[in-house]
């Protein structure tokens, strides 16, 4: 029994010191980010390993002042286009789960095949569209293409409505309710964990998307928060200090969204890519 | 299920809450806000601590005449709003140079108080404000007025902006010379370059001693350290300098290639061209209906490349591509990638750096400078006197403003053309050279005549002054002026591959034939009115 | 039943019985509309858009048909085959990298004993998803400065002859950028990988430790056979993504050094657009590029197809 248990501590150890590894290499490069960020120019160019004292706070203000609205700008964009993103996508999902009308399954097709459609591929002419609707350089040039991407978010919601039992709608059926109540009243609340899920997954794309928004909102009426991040360090020349300090600006939000959300999001997409 | 799960109440609240912010986001996203004039300012400080002195006679010229009071007696009615497309931030810092133009539309606007004037910085790198322009203009999106700097044949086009040829025969209400066009300094030389089919589509300003002149800062510490007591007057005493550089472990010449500030490389494309292929020049200057007048301009290179006269094989070409590989060991560490944050020269810890004028205030205000420093221009690759590239004040004049012909569709064009005519009037030019670091001068005055009793800034400004420019301007037959600034970024690649060694000579010169080719194309098929296919 | 019989008595025609039941369901298409409308305006729309002008000259002011020049000027280039060429590197270095390193983590997690541990270990290794990737590449990107971390690192530990300027020698800039996010453990892929080995049922694991199978037989035998799906899917993921990102080489080096060290057919049609106003040609690419996403799905669906229908008869004959 006690060799037993030594072997198993000795592979236990292992793994664990294997692990503690990985995770080392994983977390430096964003310790390091933290650290670079608080140093003024002297000490970024002279002492750029370890943190160095006195701790210089002044980057972050420099930083705040420029990433301020491009933060703002990002909420409002991620905000509107996953709202009506969610709403347009859960609507259609819950309808073709589960009402049949002509023609059901060609148009699903349709709108399946679209996932194996790079965005690259759209780059261009939905540059010029936005250009021709007179939108580019504020958030409309954002939020609409966004709110349009809703062929994954549509594909697992359906999966989803249609795994749900039928007793759940018999009741709203005897009383008479139209679809579009039936899916306000029923459809909505029981899908809410996975719509919750696919919200801060689409929110975190939208973070973390950079070509397109550098591409048609590149001003300051519309800059987004990572835009702006290398924005401010390849144009502005700040200190070094501050445009590191701009980096973490960036990526504060989405530790905050994370942290509050954290057991929804990884539960609903563990649940989607098990399934799948 | 009888009654709603606890997360349906939390849907109920997400709901009103995204309605709202939906809502919010509709409001303020369906208008942009323009930067009302004073416009903030955006960019990130300067690392100079330029706490800034708010009336502009705190700068080094003395103060200058006072700005032309605006009457509104030439087009009394005016009222509106005007909106201005700025290149940057113009009223960010009061030391720029560019921020006299932001004095001159305040006090237009002050005499004008029916008409609401906001400005509309163009940010980012240069790439990104030309392309800004070059879109918006297409796309018939721009504000009401244009100011940018260094107009390219990108930025030119007569079908979308409005020739002024007409009003630059007729006076000039704000002025009392016979026509508009004479108010402009050095014969309205700066309308060359954006006039073209005999429409001028822009009015701009040049001087001698403009923004846009280039020179190279030297660090005379670091040069006397590696036992150069002079600065080099000829090419060969310019290798010998760096030679020593070398040797002495100190890196010689800043040359970027990548990253935001690549454009000082095509500036010595530019005039190593000139240097090496005057002949081609020669031959192509005056061709295709242009005017001969020692300037090479988008229509003469086009000419140039298809009726065959520029190109790879001249050993003019092939010797670019040598003499830059050449000068490349003495290129700072690690030229073909982005320069990495921080200025090199402000830390010392490079001899030679190229800089524009209109980039000055940043090395003037740096307080980390201890060094010994100043400005001069490289002396001629094949003797005699060097071209000068950028401004120059002579012809290439930098700063412009241009009405695209949507303010004429608006009803706009009196507001517009009167703010242009106040800012180019004769007492506006006037009034701008005298809030300047470098005042306005005669070309061939030496650099102590023309900062009498400031011996420190004759040194500091040497390089834009001397070698005088009106007698040596470059012809600009380089693909950086004389078509799209973007396509610069391609050229300097082929330059890259060369100099890094993946391409060989012969491979760059296929690479460099085909960018070429490529970029005639692209202009013939712009230009339907040239008429190309009847060239040669 | 002709259209002239129809208004007589008789059972409806099959014409007349499918305009009744669109007519019935005439709500529901309403309520597919706003989708269906997103979808044509910013898919459909800009999909044959960009197929039509991939054979025209395109700078938004002028639309002229120049036939197959935009391909050709593709294929002529050399900086465009280079930059297949890149991209074939980054996708199959990727492949190899999502398919082992987030699996060995999440397969050490999974081995850990106790659940406190392996939920600790989980979140350590789901955090970093919160850093967006440009700030990530922002942070690769002064490592690898003249004066950045890498160098610095080389130089403390003495390896100073080892230093390079590593986004600007071309045998070391695109390794450097595939290289971004080591040890590529943690992340989205982890937590996939992570799920699905949780998701074994507990029953096998303990018959196969009561066979007396080690650590390493077990992984072969029984996780990875059943964890199989998850790599599958993350394949296809990331060859999706990597087929189309070109985030990186455009934020750490613009494409160079020189005109192909890093480019990436994306990254081309990016500059197309923002620099040159090259709209038909940049539409060329993004054609070349769907078409070869459609073509490469085809053959994996081909291929998964043949290997299940081999295990089907495989079964059949046992």
């Amino acid at each position: 029994m006690t060799r037993r248990r030594f072997r198993f501590d000795g592979g236990q150890a292992f793994i664990h010191t294997v692990l503690v590894l990985l995770a080392t290499f994983t977390f430096v490069p964003v310790l390091t980010l933290l650290a670079l960020s608080l140093k003024d120019t002297y000490q970024f160019i002279n002492q750029p390993i370890g943190l160095s004292f006195p701790l210089e706070w002044k980057n972050y203000e420099m930083a705040w002042a420029f990433m301020r609205d491009p933060l703002a700008h990002n909420i409002i964009v991620a905000t509107a286009a996953v709202s009506a993103n969610l709403f347009m996508a859960s609507l259609s999902a819950y309808v073709f789960a589960r009402h049949d009308f002509p023609f059901r399954n060609a148009l699903f097709s349709l709108i399946g095949i679209l996932l194996f459609v790079p965005g690259t591929v759209l780059l261009v002419p939905n540059y010029v569209l936005i250009i021709n609707l007179k939108v580019q350089n504020t958030l409309m040039a954002l939020i609409l293409p966004y709110a349009a991407q809703q062929v994954f978010t549509l594909v697992v919601l359906r999966t989803f409505f249609e795994e749900l039992p039928q007793e759940m709608f018999d009741a709203a059926k005897v009383d008479g309710a139209s679809a579009f109540q039936e899916y306000m009243r029923i459809a909505i609340p029981l899908s809410w964990p996975i719509i919750s899920a696919m919200a801060i997954f689409q929110v975190w794309q939208i973070w973390n998307d950079y070509a397109w928004p550098s591409l048609v909102a590149n001003s300051n009426e519309a800059r987004t928060a990572v835009t702006g991040l290398i924005y401010f360090n390849d144009f502005s020349r700040p200190e070094p200090g501050a445009g590191m300090a701009a980096a973490v600006i960036a990526a504060a939000p989405m530790l905050i969204l994370f942290l509050v959300t954290m057991r929804s999001f990884i539960a609903g997409l563990t649940a989607g890519a098990v399934k799948g | 299920m009888e009654h709603p799960p606890t997360s349906a109440r939390r849907a109920k609240w997400l709901g009103v809450g995204i309605t709202a912010a939906l809502l919010l986001a509709a409001c303020g996203a369906a208008t942009p806000a323009p930067t009302a004039v004073p416009a903030k300012p955006t960019d990130a400080p300067k690392p100079a601590a330029t706490s800034a002195p708010a009336a502009p006679a705190a700068t080094a010229a003395p103060a200058g005449p006072s700005a032309p009071v605006a009457t509104a007696a030439s087009r009394p009615d005016l009222k509106g709003e005007l909106v201005i497309n700025t290149w940057r931030d113009i009223a960010a810092d009061p030391k720029h140079p560019s921020y006299s133009m932001y004095l001159l539309m305040q006090q237009w606007a002050k005499n004008h108080p029916n008409v609401k004037l906001t400005l509309q910085p163009m940010l980012g790198n240069v790439t990104d404000v030309f392309g800004f322009i070059t879109t918006n203009l297409r796309s018939k999106t721009l504000a009401d007025v244009v100011m940018q700097y260094f107009p390219s044949p990108a930025q030119i086009d007569v079908d979308l902006q409005y020739d002024f040829t007409a009003d630059l025969a007729k006076p000039n209400p704000y002025s009392s010379n016979p026509t508009w066009k004479d108010d402009f300094p050095l014969k309205a030389v700066a309308l060359d370059g954006v006039t073209t089919g005999g429409k001028t589509v822009m009015v701009g300003t040049t001087f001698v001693g403009d923004l846009g002149d280039t020179a190279v800062l030297y660090n005379m510490d670091l040069l006397e350290k590696a036992g150069v007591t002079k600065l080099p007057k000829t090419w060969a005493e310019l290798v010998d300098a760096q030679t020593k550089l070398k040797a002495a472990g100190i890196q010689p010449f800043f040359m970027p290639t990548a990253g935001n500030e690549a454009y000082v490389f095509s500036w010595y494309i530019g005039i190593l061209t000139d240097e090496l292929m005057p002949e081609i020049i020669k031959a192509c200057d005056g061709q295709a209906d242009e005017k001969k007048d020692g300037q090479i301009s988008q229509k003469e290179a086009t000419w140039c490349i298809k009726t065959g006269k520029w190109n790879v094989k001249d050993p003019g070409v092939q010797a670019l591509f040598t003499t830059f590989k050449d000068w490349s060991q003495f290129f700072h560490e690690g030229y073909l990638a982005p320069p990495a944050p921080g200025n090199l020269f402000t830390q010392g810890k490079i001899a030679f750096y190229p800089i524009v004028r209109l980039n000055m205030p940043i090395i003037e205000g740096d307080p980390n400078i201890k060094f010994n420093w100043g400005t001069f221009y490289l002396p001629a690759l094949k003797g005699g006197i060097p071209k000068r590239i950028g401004n120059a004040g002579l012809g290439s004049g930098s700063q412009y403003l241009f009405i695209p012909k949507t303010t004429v569709e608006k009803g706009k064009l009196d507001l517009a053309l009167d703010l242009l005519q106040y800012i180019t009037s004769a007492k506006s030019s006037d009034y701008w050279c005298g809030l300047q670091s470098v005042p306005c001068f005669v070309s061939g005055t030496p650099p102590e005549k023309v900062f009498a009793g400031n011996p420190q800034q004759a040194k500091r400004y040497s390089g834009f002054i001397d070698p005088p420019a009106s007698t040596s301007r470059a012809s600009f037959m380089d693909i950086n002026n004389a078509f799209a600034q973007a396509s610069t970024v391609a050229e300097i690649k082929i330059f890259q591959d060369y100099l890094g060694g993946t391409a060989t000579l012969d491979q760059s010169l296929v690479a460099y034939q085909k960018l070429l080719d490529t970029l005639a194309e692209t202009a013939v098929r712009q230009h339907p009115e040239w008429k190309a296919d009847t060239w040669k | 039943m002709t259209a002239a019989n129809s208004k007589l008595a008789g059972p409806p025609g099959p014409w007349a019985r499918l305009a009744r039941r669109l007519w019935r369901s005439r709500v529901l298409y309403l309520l597919i509309l706003p989708t269906a409308l997103s979808l044509i305006v910013f898919y459909y729309g800009p999909l044959l858009s960009g197929l039509w002008h991939s054979f025209r000259y395109w700078d938004l002011k002028q639309d002229i048909f120049i036939g197959l020049e935009n391909y050709k000027r593709m294929f002529e280039e050399t900086a465009a085959l280079a930059a297949w060429r890149n991209m074939a590197v980054i996708l199959l270095s990727q492949l190899v990298i999502v398919s082992s390193m987030p699996l060995l983590g999440a397969l050490l997690v999974f081995r850990l004993t106790g659940g406190r541990m392996q939920y600790l270990w989980r979140i350590i290794f789901v955090l970093p998803i919160v850093v967006p990737g440009t700030v990530v590449v922002f942070v690769w990107r002064w490592f690898y400065g003249i004066d950045g971390g890498f160098n610095l690192l080389l130089r403390a530990i003495g390896l100073g002859s080892w230093t390079r300027i590593w986004l600007g020698e071309i045998s070391t800039a695109l390794p450097a950028i595939i290289a971004v996010g080591f040890p590529w453990v943690a992340g989205l892929n982890f937590l996939i990988y992570l799920a699905a080995l949780q998701s074994i049922p507990g029953e096998i694991i303990d018959a196969s430790k009561v066979d007396g199978a080690g650590p390493i037989r077990r992984f072969f035998s029984i996780e990875l056979p059943l964890v199989r799906p998850q790599i599958v899917l993350l394949i296809i993921l990331t060859f999706i993504f990597y087929l189309r990102s070109f985030d990186a080489p455009l934020i750490m080096t613009n494409g160079g050094p020189g005109t192909a060290g890093t480019l990436v057919p994306g990254l081309q049609m990016y500059r197309a657009i923002r620099d040159d106003l090259d709209l038909g040609y940049g539409s060329a690419i993004g054609t070349v590029l769907f078409v070869v996403m459609i073509a490469l799905t085809f053959i994996n669906f081909a291929v998964r197809a043949r290997i299940a229908r081999n295990e089907q008869n495989r079964g059949r004959q046992s």
